[in-house]
Protein backbone atom coordinates (compact mmCIF):
# COMPACT_ATOMS: atom_id res chain seq x y z
CA UNK A 1 0.00 0.00 0.00
CA UNK A 2 1.58 3.77 -1.10
CA UNK A 3 0.19 6.31 0.98
CA UNK A 4 0.26 10.28 -0.85
CA UNK A 5 -0.02 12.98 0.50
CA UNK A 6 0.06 16.09 -1.68
CA UNK A 7 0.35 20.12 -0.35
CA UNK A 8 1.89 23.20 -1.73
CA UNK A 9 5.04 22.55 0.15
CA UNK A 10 5.27 18.96 0.83
CA UNK A 11 5.15 15.62 0.00
CA UNK A 12 4.25 12.57 1.84
CA UNK A 13 5.07 9.05 -0.31
CA UNK A 14 5.07 6.42 1.89
CA UNK A 15 5.15 2.55 0.94
CA UNK A 16 3.58 0.76 3.51
CA UNK A 17 4.54 -2.93 3.17
CA UNK A 18 2.99 -4.57 6.17
CA UNK A 19 0.32 -4.39 8.78
CA UNK A 20 2.86 -2.40 11.01
CA UNK A 21 5.51 -0.12 9.99
CA UNK A 22 7.87 0.56 12.48
CA UNK A 23 9.85 3.83 12.12
CA UNK A 24 13.44 4.12 13.76
CA UNK A 25 16.45 6.02 12.84
CA UNK A 26 19.03 8.55 14.43
CA UNK A 27 17.25 11.94 16.16
CA UNK A 28 16.52 14.89 14.20
CA UNK A 29 15.71 13.10 10.71
CA UNK A 30 12.35 13.70 10.89
CA UNK A 31 10.23 11.11 12.35
CA UNK A 32 8.41 14.02 14.66
CA UNK A 33 8.06 16.37 11.48
CA UNK A 34 6.72 13.41 9.43
CA UNK A 35 3.67 13.03 11.85
CA UNK A 36 3.22 17.09 12.37
CA UNK A 37 2.69 17.47 8.44
CA UNK A 38 0.12 14.41 8.63
CA UNK A 39 -1.28 16.41 11.55
CA UNK A 40 -1.56 19.33 9.47
CA UNK A 41 -2.89 17.79 6.39
CA UNK A 42 -5.92 16.21 8.62
CA UNK A 43 -6.42 19.62 10.25
CA UNK A 44 -6.67 21.28 6.78
CA UNK A 45 -8.37 18.59 5.26
CA UNK A 46 -5.71 18.52 2.01
CA UNK A 47 -5.69 14.80 0.97
CA UNK A 48 -5.75 15.08 -2.77
CA UNK A 49 -4.15 11.72 -3.84
CA UNK A 50 -3.60 7.70 -3.25
CA UNK A 51 -2.64 4.85 -4.96
CA UNK A 52 -3.70 1.53 -4.18
CA UNK A 53 -5.88 2.35 -1.62
CA UNK A 54 -9.95 4.30 -1.52
CA UNK A 55 -9.56 7.56 0.56
CA UNK A 56 -13.14 7.57 0.98
CA UNK A 57 -12.60 4.17 2.55
CA UNK A 58 -9.51 5.00 4.58
CA UNK A 59 -9.58 6.91 7.91
CA UNK A 60 -5.99 8.66 8.37
CA UNK A 61 -5.27 9.27 12.80
CA UNK A 62 -2.56 10.32 14.30
CA UNK A 63 -1.81 9.66 18.18
CA UNK A 64 1.26 10.10 20.47
CA UNK A 65 1.62 9.23 24.09
CA UNK A 66 -0.03 12.08 25.05
CA UNK A 67 -3.25 10.18 23.51
CA UNK A 68 -5.14 8.41 26.90
CA UNK A 69 -6.97 5.92 25.08
CA UNK A 70 -4.85 4.71 22.16
CA UNK A 71 -6.71 1.45 22.42
CA UNK A 72 -9.90 2.27 22.59
CA UNK A 73 -9.28 4.05 19.66
CA UNK A 74 -7.53 1.52 17.94
CA UNK A 75 -10.29 -0.69 18.72
CA UNK A 76 -13.34 1.74 17.16
CA UNK A 77 -11.43 2.27 14.08
CA UNK A 78 -11.88 -0.10 11.16
CA UNK A 79 -9.27 -0.01 8.09
CA UNK A 80 -7.66 2.96 8.97
CA UNK A 81 -3.78 3.83 8.37
CA UNK A 82 -2.65 5.00 12.30
CA UNK A 83 0.36 6.57 12.71
CA UNK A 84 1.84 6.29 16.74
CA UNK A 85 4.25 8.78 17.84
CA UNK A 86 6.45 8.21 20.63
CA UNK A 87 5.52 4.98 21.14
CA UNK A 88 8.60 4.50 23.82
CA UNK A 89 6.69 6.50 25.76
CA UNK A 90 3.76 4.38 25.05
CA UNK A 91 5.54 0.78 26.23
CA UNK A 92 5.98 2.56 29.66
CA UNK A 93 2.22 3.50 30.05
CA UNK A 94 0.25 1.20 32.21
CA UNK A 95 -1.83 0.81 29.63
CA UNK A 96 0.03 -0.83 27.14
CA UNK A 97 -0.57 -4.12 26.63
CA UNK A 98 -3.78 -3.04 25.59
CA UNK A 99 -2.32 -1.03 23.28
CA UNK A 100 -0.58 -3.84 21.82
CA UNK A 101 -3.51 -6.08 21.72
CA UNK A 102 -5.40 -3.63 19.67
CA UNK A 103 -3.21 -3.02 17.44
CA UNK A 104 -2.81 -7.50 17.34
CA UNK A 105 -6.29 -7.37 16.08
CA UNK A 106 -7.12 -4.18 14.36
CA UNK A 107 -7.67 -4.71 10.92
CA UNK A 108 -5.65 -1.41 10.42
CA UNK A 109 -2.35 -0.29 9.32
CA UNK A 110 0.13 1.58 11.48
CA UNK A 111 3.10 3.72 11.03
CA UNK A 112 4.65 3.47 14.82
CA UNK A 113 7.58 5.44 15.39
CA UNK A 114 9.79 3.76 18.18
CA UNK A 115 13.30 2.39 19.00
CA UNK A 116 12.09 -0.53 21.12
CA UNK A 117 11.09 -3.39 19.62
CA UNK A 118 7.57 -5.36 20.49
CA UNK A 119 6.05 -8.52 19.54
CA UNK A 120 2.83 -10.12 18.05
CA UNK A 121 1.84 -6.90 16.20
CA UNK A 122 2.43 -7.63 12.84
CA UNK A 123 5.63 -5.84 11.78
CA UNK A 124 8.65 -8.05 10.49
CA UNK A 125 12.43 -7.62 10.13
CA UNK A 126 11.15 -6.51 6.23
CA UNK A 127 8.96 -3.69 7.73
CA UNK A 128 11.43 -1.63 9.76
CA UNK A 129 12.44 1.95 7.98
CA UNK A 130 13.97 4.66 8.51
CA UNK A 131 13.24 8.16 7.44
CA UNK A 132 14.61 9.11 4.37
CA UNK A 133 14.42 12.00 1.55
CA UNK A 134 14.13 15.66 2.76
CA UNK A 135 11.85 18.20 4.20
CA UNK A 136 9.78 18.83 1.06
CA UNK A 137 9.83 15.02 0.11
CA UNK A 138 9.16 12.63 2.46
CA UNK A 139 9.70 8.89 2.22
CA UNK A 140 10.88 5.22 3.77
CA UNK A 141 13.96 3.41 3.22
CA UNK A 142 13.61 -0.23 4.48
CA UNK A 143 16.92 -1.05 5.91
CA UNK A 144 16.25 -4.83 5.08
CA UNK A 145 16.84 -3.23 1.44
CA UNK A 146 20.08 -1.92 2.56
CA UNK A 147 20.96 -5.17 4.37
CA UNK A 148 20.63 -4.90 7.92
CA UNK A 149 18.78 -7.60 9.40
CA UNK A 150 18.29 -9.08 12.83
CA UNK A 151 16.39 -6.31 14.46
CA UNK A 152 13.42 -8.80 15.63
CA UNK A 153 15.59 -10.24 18.92
CA UNK A 154 14.22 -8.88 21.90
CA UNK A 155 11.59 -6.44 22.76
CA UNK A 156 7.96 -5.91 24.50
CA UNK A 157 5.66 -8.64 24.60
CA UNK A 158 1.90 -9.29 25.31
CA UNK B 1 33.03 10.92 31.62
CA UNK B 2 29.90 9.12 30.52
CA UNK B 3 28.19 7.39 32.77
CA UNK B 4 25.35 5.15 31.64
CA UNK B 5 22.79 3.04 33.58
CA UNK B 6 21.25 0.47 32.04
CA UNK B 7 18.27 -0.31 34.68
CA UNK B 8 16.37 3.04 35.90
CA UNK B 9 16.69 1.50 39.43
CA UNK B 10 20.26 1.65 39.57
CA UNK B 11 20.90 5.39 38.62
CA UNK B 12 21.41 7.42 42.21
CA UNK B 13 20.22 10.35 40.42
CA UNK B 14 16.52 10.62 39.74
CA UNK B 15 15.95 9.46 36.11
CA UNK B 16 14.11 11.97 33.65
CA UNK B 17 12.01 9.40 31.28
CA UNK B 18 9.82 11.95 29.41
CA UNK B 19 12.35 14.42 28.21
CA UNK B 20 9.93 15.80 25.87
CA UNK B 21 7.44 16.68 28.70
CA UNK B 22 10.28 17.61 30.93
CA UNK B 23 12.30 19.89 28.25
CA UNK B 24 8.93 21.80 27.55
CA UNK B 25 8.39 22.00 31.39
CA UNK B 26 11.49 23.53 32.06
CA UNK B 27 12.36 25.00 28.84
CA UNK B 28 12.34 29.07 30.31
CA UNK B 29 14.90 27.68 32.73
CA UNK B 30 17.20 25.93 30.34
CA UNK B 31 20.80 27.56 29.30
CA UNK B 32 20.32 26.71 25.62
CA UNK B 33 22.52 29.78 24.09
CA UNK B 34 26.22 28.69 25.28
CA UNK B 35 28.59 27.09 23.16
CA UNK B 36 27.71 23.21 23.76
CA UNK B 37 23.75 23.89 23.54
CA UNK B 38 24.27 25.20 20.33
CA UNK B 39 26.99 22.78 19.39
CA UNK B 40 24.43 19.81 20.12
CA UNK B 41 21.61 21.78 18.43
CA UNK B 42 23.73 21.88 15.18
CA UNK B 43 24.90 18.44 15.53
CA UNK B 44 21.73 16.99 16.00
CA UNK B 45 18.66 18.77 14.01
CA UNK B 46 20.80 21.02 11.94
CA UNK B 47 20.77 23.72 13.52
CA UNK B 48 21.67 26.81 11.78
CA UNK B 49 20.19 29.87 13.35
CA UNK B 50 19.05 30.82 17.01
CA UNK B 51 17.68 33.55 18.02
CA UNK B 52 15.55 33.36 21.38
CA UNK B 53 12.77 30.66 20.81
CA UNK B 54 13.42 31.22 16.75
CA UNK B 55 15.47 28.66 15.31
CA UNK B 56 16.25 26.92 12.00
CA UNK B 57 16.72 23.95 11.08
CA UNK B 58 17.24 21.49 8.38
CA UNK B 59 13.09 21.62 7.98
CA UNK B 60 12.80 25.56 8.11
CA UNK B 61 12.56 28.01 10.59
CA UNK B 62 10.55 26.69 13.88
CA UNK B 63 10.24 27.16 17.42
CA UNK B 64 12.76 25.68 19.77
CA UNK B 65 10.02 23.57 21.21
CA UNK B 66 9.96 21.04 17.86
CA UNK B 67 13.33 20.32 18.12
CA UNK B 68 13.78 16.30 18.13
CA UNK B 69 13.25 14.79 21.51
CA UNK B 70 17.10 13.31 21.01
CA UNK B 71 17.92 16.90 21.16
CA UNK B 72 16.19 17.78 23.70
CA UNK B 73 17.49 14.77 26.04
CA UNK B 74 21.45 16.18 24.79
CA UNK B 75 20.15 19.47 25.94
CA UNK B 76 18.87 18.37 29.14
CA UNK B 77 22.31 16.37 29.61
CA UNK B 78 23.76 19.38 29.77
CA UNK B 79 21.70 21.53 32.08
CA UNK B 80 20.98 18.67 34.26
CA UNK B 81 24.06 16.90 34.54
CA UNK B 82 25.32 17.44 38.36
CA UNK B 83 21.35 16.47 39.28
CA UNK B 84 19.51 14.15 37.11
CA UNK B 85 20.34 11.43 35.14
CA UNK B 86 18.31 11.58 31.72
CA UNK B 87 17.07 8.67 29.42
CA UNK B 88 17.97 7.50 25.90
CA UNK B 89 14.64 5.63 25.59
CA UNK B 90 13.81 8.30 22.57
CA UNK B 91 17.33 9.14 21.95
CA UNK B 92 19.13 7.80 18.50
CA UNK B 93 22.47 6.97 18.76
CA UNK B 94 23.40 10.12 17.22
CA UNK B 95 22.97 11.77 20.94
CA UNK B 96 24.68 9.16 22.41
CA UNK B 97 27.89 9.69 20.28
CA UNK B 98 27.48 13.81 19.97
CA UNK B 99 27.20 13.90 24.12
CA UNK B 100 30.19 11.02 24.42
CA UNK B 101 32.62 13.61 22.50
CA UNK B 102 31.51 16.39 25.10
CA UNK B 103 32.07 14.01 27.98
CA UNK B 104 35.48 13.49 26.44
CA UNK B 105 36.46 17.06 25.15
CA UNK B 106 35.57 18.85 28.03
CA UNK B 107 35.68 15.57 30.96
CA UNK B 108 32.45 16.84 32.03
CA UNK B 109 30.07 13.71 33.80
CA UNK B 110 26.91 12.86 32.54
CA UNK B 111 24.44 10.29 34.06
CA UNK B 112 22.30 8.64 31.03
CA UNK B 113 20.07 5.58 31.27
CA UNK B 114 20.23 3.38 28.21
CA UNK B 115 17.71 0.76 27.80
CA UNK B 116 19.23 -0.99 24.68
CA UNK B 117 22.57 -1.68 23.19
CA UNK B 118 24.44 0.84 20.87
CA UNK B 119 26.69 0.40 17.54
CA UNK B 120 29.78 2.15 17.17
CA UNK B 121 29.28 3.48 13.68
CA UNK B 122 29.36 6.99 14.62
CA UNK B 123 31.96 6.67 17.55
CA UNK B 124 34.56 4.58 19.52
CA UNK B 125 34.68 4.44 23.35
CA UNK B 126 37.69 5.07 25.59
CA UNK B 127 37.10 5.44 28.56
CA UNK B 128 33.08 5.12 29.99
CA UNK B 129 31.16 3.82 33.34
CA UNK B 130 28.42 1.20 32.60
CA UNK B 131 26.00 0.69 36.00
CA UNK B 132 29.21 2.31 37.56
CA UNK B 133 31.88 -0.26 36.20
CA UNK B 134 34.74 1.60 34.30
CA UNK B 135 35.34 0.18 31.15
CA UNK B 136 37.61 1.15 28.53
CA UNK B 137 38.87 0.93 24.95
CA UNK B 138 35.85 -1.80 24.60
CA UNK B 139 33.60 -2.75 22.27
CA UNK B 140 30.74 -0.68 23.18
CA UNK B 141 27.75 -3.08 21.11
CA UNK B 142 28.96 -5.97 23.06
CA UNK B 143 29.43 -4.47 26.41
CA UNK B 144 25.88 -3.63 26.78
CA UNK B 145 24.97 -6.76 25.03
CA UNK B 146 25.61 -8.23 28.14
CA UNK B 147 23.34 -6.51 30.18
CA UNK B 148 20.35 -6.66 27.65
CA UNK B 149 20.48 -10.29 26.51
Amino acid sequence: MKLLINSDDTNIDLDLRSKVTLVMGDSGTGKSYLVERVDLFLRERNLVNSSNIDLELVNIISLTNKNKDIALIINNSTASIIFIDRFDIVLRRKDYKEVLLAIEHSNSRFVIFSRELFANCGYTDESVAIMSGTEKDIRFKYVFDNGIKGFLECGYSL
Amino acid sequence: MLKIWTDESLSPLPVIIDAEAFFLGKRRSLSLDDDLSLRVMKEIDGVSFKKGDYIETRYGGTDISKLSTGCKVALLCLNFKDSNCISFIEAGENVFWSLYKISEEYNLDFNIHLNRVIGMSLGEPKTLKINNKLYENIDLYEALEVYFE
